[in-house]
This record gives C-alpha cells, sequence and structure tokens, in this order.
C-alpha cells in the first residue's frame, strides 16, 4: 500500500526473498481456476444509461461475489491497485474511507476491483491484499481480483482510481473519475469536486445530475501487456 | 499545484520529508548562482533553464522545464490520454511578471496494453514563456513548483521547487541551453498557415480528418492527438490512407463525441512532414456529422504494405496468373498466336507481344476503373464481383463456346487463305493479339492467385493513382512472359515450325474451351437454376447453328449466297442471344452449402460465427463462389479431405461457408474487413478471442492441418484457464 513508505520497501523486500508460505502458493491456482466463472462481458465500452454487465469475480477472502447478486441496492464499483500513487492520495487521506463508511450507512454496496494481471509486478495476490486492507482500514463489502482484465475491459476501465455507479435497477448511472482535481497531492483533496460524493447526493435525494461520464485519472489498469 | 501545502499533508512520509529538505537546500544553494538545479527523483533528473544570462526590461524570457527520465520512462503531454497525469509547473514570480502556460512539444503515443498514453519518452524540454515588465529589480527570483508524473510499467510522482536568480542586463544567450531551448522551440508544434483539414463523424463512431494531398510533402502516416477527453479513444488504431487527391486519418470516436460541442482541436502529425515543412500542426476543425457514409475499411494491421512491395507483390501475382487453372484455356490461345507469328519478322513480334500486353493492361485498367468507380458511388464490391452478373457470366459462356467452336474449326473469321498469308493477316492478327490479352484478363481475374489478395486489399484501401499503378503491376507481371517471349526472337526460333500439327493442336485446344464453358455455365446454374442453363443451352445451339452457316457457306463464290449467309448467321446468334440472355436475379440459393459435400458445413453469418465462438469453438470459415476455381480446387483437392474433415471434427471446429456467388454486401464487408478484396479467402477464428488465422488462397493439407492443431492448442489453453 505505501509503496514510498519504509514498511512497503521492506514487506516487498521480505516477500522478494521469503519462502512462499503453502497456503498462499495454493491460492495462485484457486485464484486462476476457482473464479471467473461467468462473464456476460462485451468489450464495447458501458455508457451511463445502459445495463452494467454482470460479471462473477473471486474476493480476496475466497468468495464468489456476482453483481446480479445486488439487484436493488446501489453499488459502487471502484477500479483498485494499492501500489498505485493516485489510489494511495485517496487512501493514505482517508479519503476512500471516509466515502465508503459514508454510503455503506445508506446500504451502498462497495466493490473494489483490482484488474492487475498477475504478470505485472503490481499483482498482489488474494492474502497480501487482504492484509493492504485491513492495513487501510478500507471500508469495502469486497475486494474482487480480475486477473485476466476481463471485467475492466468489458466496463472499458482505464485507470486506478476509475469509479462506476450502478443503480438499484442494474442500470450504470455514473462512471469516471472520483474527483476533478486530477492530481496525486492529497493537498487537492478538500477542494475538489468528489464526483462520486456529489452523485449519490443527487442520486439518493432523487434528483437528476449532470455530471454522469467524466475523465478519470490515475495510473494505467495493469492488463496483460 | 501548492508545493509546499502538499508537504504538510504527508508529515509522516519520511520521502517526503527528504524532498522538502532537498527543496529547501536547493532553493538556497541555487538563489545565487543561476544553474545549480538539476535535481534527481526516483527514475527522473529534473532542471529549470533559462534561455538567456540576464533580463532585460519590457521582453520575454523563455525558462524551460527539462524532464530527463531514466531510459524507457515516460512523462505525459497535456491530455495524457488512457491514465496517467501531465505534468504542471506552478509559478512565483515577482509583481509584474507574467508567466504563459506551457509550450508542449509534441508527444508521441506510448501504448500500455490495451490503453494508450501521450507522452514523452525520454528528455523533453518544456519551454514557458514569461512576460518580462518595463521595470526591474537588479535581480529577480523566478520560482516554479514542478510536478509530474513519471512512469515506465509503474508510476512514480514526483515534484521538485526550483528557483533561478537572473540579474538585470543584457539578455545574452544562455552559453548552455540556449541553443537547447531555441532547438525545442523550433519544433513545437504550430498552426500551420494554408492547411485545410476537415473533420467528419461518421455515424458517431468513427472520425475521419481529410487534407488536401498536396499540403503533404510525402505519403506518410498521421496521427491525431486530441487536446480534450472525450472525443477519441485513445488506444484504438488510426488509419492513414489516400483518395481523390486526399490524404485522410480515420480512427474511432469516443462514444458520446456525437453530443460535444465545438471543434475536434488537438496536434495533426505526419511522420513524414507536411508541404511547409513542419510535421506537427495544431488544428481545431469545426465537425460535420455524416451518416451512413461509406467508410473505407480499417485494414488489419500488419497490412501497411508499401507501395513498392505492393507493386512487387502484384507483379509476381499476375505472373502466377498465368498458371492459374483458370487462365489456362487462354494459353492455348496464346501459345498459338506466337507459333503462327514466329515466322513473321521480329519487329511485328515485338509488335504481337507488346499489343497482347497492351490488351492485359488495358483490360486491367478497365476493371479497375470500374472498380473504383464503384467504390466511389458506395458500392460494397469486390474482386471478382464481375462474375456475380449473370449477364455477364452468359456472356462469356457463349464467347468461350464461339471460340471453341472457332477451334474446333466449325468456321473461320475471315478466310482461311488470309489466315495462312501473313502479309494479309497483319491487321487482324494485332487485333486478335489485343484482344487475346483481354480475354486472358477477363478470364484470369476471378482466381486471385497467392499474393494478389494482398496487393488488391492494398490497392482498393488507396487513392486512385496507387490503386491504377498496382493493377498495372499486375497486368505486367501477367504479360511479361509473352512480352519476352516477342523480345527474344531465339526462343520463339526454338518453338517448332508451323505445319499441320497446328491445325490438330488447335482443335486439341478447343476441349478445354468446351470445359470452360460449362464451367460457367454451371455458375449461371448456381445463380439463376437450371431453367437458366437450359435456355442457355439453346442459345448456344443457335450460335452454333449460325455459326456453322457462315463457316459452311460464307466461302461460296456467290456474292449474294454469301450475303444470305451472313445475315442468316447474323440472325442465328441474335436469336441465340435473346434466348439465352437471362433472366430475373440471383436467388439466394441454399445451394452452395449443400454441395460441399459434408452436412457440417453450415452457411456463414456474423451471428453464426459469435454464437459458435461463444460456445467455445475455434470457427473456420470459408469464402467461396461457384465461379472461383481456385476455391473449388482447394474445397475438392484439400478441404473436403477425409484427414481434414476429421480433425476439424475433433477439433471442434464449427465450419462456415460464405458463398459469394452472388452479391451480397454483407460478405463483402467481412472480406473488406479481413483485408482482402476478392475470394479465396480461409479464416480462422480462435476460440480465446485471439487474432483471426488468415491462410493463404492456395491450400494445402498441411497447411489446413497445421492452422487447426494452432487454433486447438489455443482452445485448450483457454480452456483450462477458464
Amino acid at each position: 500500500m505505501f509503496r514510498h513508505g519504509w514498511r512497503q520497501k521492506r514487506i516487498s523486500g521480505n516477500r522478494r526473498a521469503g519462502t512462499v508460505p503453502v497456503n498462499r502458493a495454493l491460492q495462485w491456482p484457486t485464484c486462476f481456476a476457482a473464479s471467473w466463472l461467468l462473464l456476460t462481458a462485451s468489450y464495447a465500452a458501458v455508457l451511463p444509461g445502459t445495463a452494467a454487465p454482470d460479471f462473477t469475480l473471486t474476493a480476496v477472502d475466497g468468495e464468489a461475489v456476482s453483481l446480479s447478486q445486488f439487484r436493488g441496492k446501489y453499488v459502487i464499483l471502484e477500479w483498485f491497485n494499492s501500489e498505485c500513487p493516485f489510489v494511495q492520495k485517496h487512501y493514505k487521506s482517508g479519503n476512500m474511507q471516509n466515502l465508503q463508511s459514508r454510503y455503506k450507512r445508506h446500504n451502498v454496496i462497495w466493490l473494489s476491483i483490482n484488474s492487475t494481471n498477475p504478470e505485472r509486478s503490481n499483482y498482489r495476490d488474494p492474502q497480501r491484499s487482504r492484509e493492504i486492507i485491513s492495513q487501510c482500514r478500507a471500508k469495502l463489502t469486497a475486494l474482487l481480483l480480475d486477473p485476466d482484465g476481463k471485467v475492466g475491459k468489458a466496463y472499458a476501465a482505464r485507470t486506478t482510481p476509475h469509479m462506476y455507479i450502478i443503480d438499484p435497477q442494474g442500470t450504470l448511472v455514473y462512471r469516471g473519475g472520483i474527483d476533478d482535481k486530477p492530481s496525486f497531492s492529497p493537498s487537492d483533496i478538500p477542494s475538489a469536486k468528489t464526483y462520486v460524493a456529489a452523485a449519490f447526493d443527487e442520486l439518493l435525494s432523487g434528483q437528476h445530475f449532470s455530471d454522469n461520464d467524466t475523465r478519470p485519472y490515475g495510473c494505467s489498469v495493469k492488463y496483460r501487456y | 499545484m501548492q508545493s509546499g501545502g502538499k508537504q504538510l499533508a504527508f508529515p509522516f512520509s519520511l520521502l517526503m520529508a527528504k524532498n522538502f529538505l532537498i527543496a529547501l537546500v536547493i532553493g538556497g544553494l541555487v538563489s545565487l548562482p543561476a544553474a545549480a538545479n538539476p535535481v534527481q527523483r526516483d527514475h527522473i533528473e529534473a532542471e529549470l533553464i533559462p534561455a538567456s544570462t540576464g533580463i532585460e526590461p519590457a521582453s520575454v524570457l523563455t525558462v524551460a522545464l527539462r524532464l530527463k527520465p531514466d531510459e524507457h520512462w515516460h512523462t505525459y503531454w497535456k491530455n495524457p490520454g488512457d491514465s496517467g497525469l501531465a505534468t504542471h509547473i506552478a509559478w512565483e514570480l515577482p509583481d509584474g511578471f507574467e508567466a504563459g502556460a506551457i509550450q508542449w512539444p509534441t508527444p508521441t503515443r506510448i501504448d500500455v496494453g490495451p490503453l494508450a498514453n501521450y507522452g514523452y519518452d525520454g528528455e523533453v524540454l518544456l519551454l514557458t514563456d514569461i512576460r518580462v515588465p518595463s521595470s526591474l529589480p537588479a535581480s529577480v527570483p523566478i520560482r516554479a513548483s514542478a510536478s509530474w508524473l513519471v512512469c515506465e510499467e509503474i508510476c512514480i510522482p514526483g515534484d521538485a521547487d526550483f528557483a533561478l536568480t537572473l540579474p538585470a542586463g543584457p539578455a545574452k544567450p544562455h552559453p548552455l541551453w540556449s541553443d537547447r531551448i531555441e532547438q525545442a522551440r523550433a519544433s513545437l508544434p504550430t498552426a500551420v498557415e494554408g492547411l485545410q483539414v476537415t473533420a467528419q463523424l461518421v455515424g458517431g463512431k468513427d472520425w475521419i480528418l481529410s487534407l488536401p494531398r498536396s499540403a503533404m510533402l510525402n505519403t506518410g502516416k498521421l496521427a491525431f492527438f486530441p487536446d480534450e477527453e472525450g472525443w477519441i479513444e485513445y488506444a484504438a488504431p488510426q488509419q492513414t490512407y489516400e483518395d481523390d487527391g486526399k490524404v485522410h486519418l480515420r480512427f474511432a470516436a469516443a462514444p458520446d463525441a456525437g453530443n460535444r460541442d465545438g471543434p475536434l482541436t488537438g496536434l495533426l502529425v505526419a511522420d513524414t512532414a507536411f508541404a511547409v515543412g513542419r510535421n506537427a500542426a495544431l488544428i481545431s476543425p469545426g465537425v460535420t456529422a455524416v451518416e451512413g457514409m461509406p467508410v473505407p475499411p480499417l485494414t488489419p494491421a500488419g497490412n501497411g504494405l508499401s507501395l513498392l512491395i505492393a507493386l512487387a507483390f502484384a507483379c509476381v501475382g499476375g505472373l502466377i496468373l498465368n498458371l492459374m487453372p483458370c487462365v489456362f484455356p487462354v494459353v492455348g490461345i496464346k501459345v498459338l498466336t506466337f507459333m503462327e507469328n514466329s515466322r513473321s519478322s521480329p519487329a511485328s513480334l515485338r509488335g504481337h507481344g507488346l499489343l497482347f500486353g497492351f490488351g492485359v493492361v488495358a483490360c486491367f485498367w478497365l476493371i479497375a476503373g470500374v472498380l473504383l468507380a464503384l467504390r466511389a458511388g458506395g458500392a460494397s464490391l469486390g474482386w471478382g464481383f464481375q462474375l456475380q452478373s449473370p449477364i455477364v457470366v452468359s456472356g462469356l459462356a457463349l464467347l468461350f463456346f464461339l471460340l471453341a467452336l472457332n477451334m474446333s474449326g466449325v468456321f473461320e473469321l475471315g478466310t482461311r487463305a488470309q489466315q495462312l498469308a501473313g502479309s494479309l493477316r497483319a491487321n487482324s492478327s494485332y487485333l486478335d493479339a489485343f484482344l487475346s490479352g483481354v480475354i486472358a484478363t477477363i478470364v484470369a481475374t476471378p482466381c486471385t492467385a497467392p499474393f494478389m489478395g494482398a496487393a488488391l486489399g492494398f490497392a482498393v484501401t488507396q487513392s486512385a493513382v496507387v490503386a491504377m499503378s498496382v493493377f498495372t503491376a499486375l497486368a505486367v507481371g501477367m504479360a511479361a512472359p509473352y512480352v519476352l517471349l516477342s523480345f527474344m526472337p531465339k526462343l520463339v526460333a526454338r518453338l517448332p515450325k508451323p505445319g499441320t500439327w497446328m491445325v490438330t493442336l488447335r482443335e486439341i485446344l478447343a476441349f478445354p474451351l468446351y470445359f470452360t464453358t460449362v464451367w460457367l455455365a454451371w455458375v449461371l446454374g448456381k445463380q439463376l437454376g437450371i431453367d437458366a442453363v437450359a435456355m442457355l443451352m439453346v442459345g448456344m445451339i443457335f450460335f452454333g447453328a449460325g455459326v456453322w452457316v457462315y463457316g459452311r457457306w460464307n466461302m461460296s463464290p456467290s456474292p449474294r449466297l454469301r450475303v444470305a449467309v451472313r445475315v442468316l448467321a447474323v440472325s442465328f446468334v441474335a436469336v441465340g442471344g435473346v434466348i439465352a440472355w437471362p433472366q430475373g436475379s440471383p436467388q439466394a440459393l441454399p445451394a452452395s452449402s449443400s454441395d460441399t459435400a459434408s452436412g457440417e458445413w453450415m452457411p456463414w453469418s456474423k451471428q453464426a460465427v459469435s454464437s459458435a465462438l461463444d460456445a467455445g469453438h475455434p470457427v473456420f470459415v470459408d469464402f467461396t463462389a461457384a465461379w472461383c476455381v481456385t476455391c473449388q480446387f482447394n474445397k475438392q483437392m484439400v478441404l473436403e479431405k477425409d484427414s481434414v474433415r476429421e480433425r476439424f471434427e475433433s477439433a471442434n471446429v464449427t465450419t462456415l461457408i460464405a458463398d459469394w456467388t452472388n452479391h451480397d454486401p454483407e460478405i463483402s464487408a467481412e472480406i473488406d474487413g479481413l483485408g482482402r478484396s476478392g475470394i479465396p479467402v480461409y479464416v480462422f477464428y480462435q476460440a480465446d478471442g485471439g487474432e483471426p488465422l488468415l491462410l493463404p488462397e492456395l491450400l494445402t493439407e498441411s497447411i489446413v492441418l497445421e492452422a487447426i492443431d494452432k487454433v486447438d492448442v489455443s482452445t485448450r489453453v483457454a480452456a483450462k484457464e477458464d
């Protein structure tokens, strides 16, 4: 999570030098074989106002999670990569966690999706991902891994973070950036317009909102080369 | 971005604290000398450099941020593309000074997997002009906080505070940096005067930028970089093509581009140069939305044949055409012509050779001209289409029947005496030479030989001039052996002496022509059914009767009888023509799929392909037509073989037939999409969604078996991963 901090350097050093624990070794094939049961993903970009493609991915705790099981509730999709400085901006500042807990109270489902391919250096396996989530005190419904990038490509997710809101009927109502200040500096957060919050405030109060398709900013999603 | 504020927000980050210290130290150092500031950050060196050593009042001072990332690392353009972040500079200047915007150099496109970024791979100088007021202090502090994102596989944000202090005084060029900065300025993209660019949004899906060919110095590739988000798909391929004196650049529009207001503003970059010598132009064309305009197909990557290679391919393809089964009957005619002429003078021989060559070339030009005209008219047509018209098929059948009868000796054009007297015959035989060139071409075109497909695919997407050159090369290749023969009398001299054996040979060569007639009748049967074939044959009998009457009595000494015979012959032929004239339009026949003996071949449709792929089956498509002899040959000799059929079955390949016997816009579009313009086309779609696999146009058993092995393996791998 904290790529530039001491702790991260130490941990990643251990990871490279140390032996891989047995349970973690078992999770690799599990991750490959048992997940991605069903994908109705089409590769056309999903636009606000159209149906959000369903998917089933395996969460870092091993559970299979489908978008369709949350029909009737608002769902937020957050493209996530713990090693990306832009993701770190919103987690280290607590911005993302604040949003997560705020909408949890409104019964909103928050799914973070990591589409990093295992060949890319930013890939973190399920166990490491669980540690990261607990370290940064994220208030997620689930962190899902999408190592072959199918779901990411189906949603045309291109950055981390890249945010999507799906309404209780399964329609995509927002896609785009987390806010309107493209920078990696947490000091820009207070003055930025957080699109997701603005969208939700208007959605929950039954208003119409216009900024439903904005530019995301961040690191590229680390798909397979 | 205010650097100081940001650092306070990171009170726990040691690294940031370190940055802060470095910034303080550097700030302190450079406030005295002006050039001590290259700073090192993770994977990048950054420096603020001035163009001059002093500042004059009421002038413009240029300062540049020099960013030099490690090898393979890059920083970003003002529009970073799918991800990334533009470099940002916040200036802190004394009162009265005013910094302009960063003057961005031309970026390059950096592809990262399925995404694309716009940026600078390697060192870049970001120039900023600072307006200097008329009154100055003795020394001027120029401070800037720069922040950037530097990426390779991963991204690392960086920032630095810089300070330069320049004395008020003469603005002498900076010894170190002035040249570099001027160089950078000279290559900045500018608005290019007189560059007329139009932007069309076709069907809300594709952008086509067009500019006159004369605005380009050389043919080359164009690329467009939009200033703003929401106009284009950054990672989609951009294709340059030419037609009618214009150069076009086509690329995918962002899904919502049609709802945007204002011009399409950005940077048009030519890999060669525009006529004015620059290779990057700021453009801002107004947008015209177009519906349903025919959009030339995007040829898949790898089809970017350069013109010379395409011409060479076309030439070789033309040569090979001579060996194609459908040209073979005409070879007889040609050989015979040469034999007959071998007694003539070398000059006359050369004349014949050249005229034959010209006949071939003229015919290719005519067909190409028609093709281009039809393309311009928006018709979706491909090579070989001339045999999709039943009228052309019937006409050719009758023509070949007549030629065969002629070769069988039923009748002679002109008198036999004339034929044998070389001197008198010269005129008609020059015409013969020309016409046999024309006929050879008409018959050859449906067989797209190997190489020819790619060359034609190239030609069809190119300007008229390029297309014509390619067609000419094909024609030259095809005519070359005969022209060569006519120029090498020695070779001709080695040909056997003419004699009565020639009559025998001629009569023997009639038989391939009868076969060709049968084939054409069969094609017509595929198009219009058995009744049309019957009518054609009745027409043939009338033709036969006509020419028989002519041949039998034309030599009569009575002039009146000769006239009567000619009138009778012409009326027979006319009646035959009326009877054989094909009625009705081609039917949508399931015929072709049923004639492919096995039941496993299903008719092609886009849905059939995608549903089979969804079910995890690889798909093999045979783009074929009854009139395509090469296709029939491949089918009989390879695709229908038991070994091949069993392998198709065991690998669970769904086999589809796209029957192009009659005009079918959907199939034409699909063939275009595969980068070909004629058939046969054989393509494998892999179940794992990999690139479609195109097979050569002349199949062998091993080619097909190997291809099946290939897709079978990738299917199994994909299945394992699922």
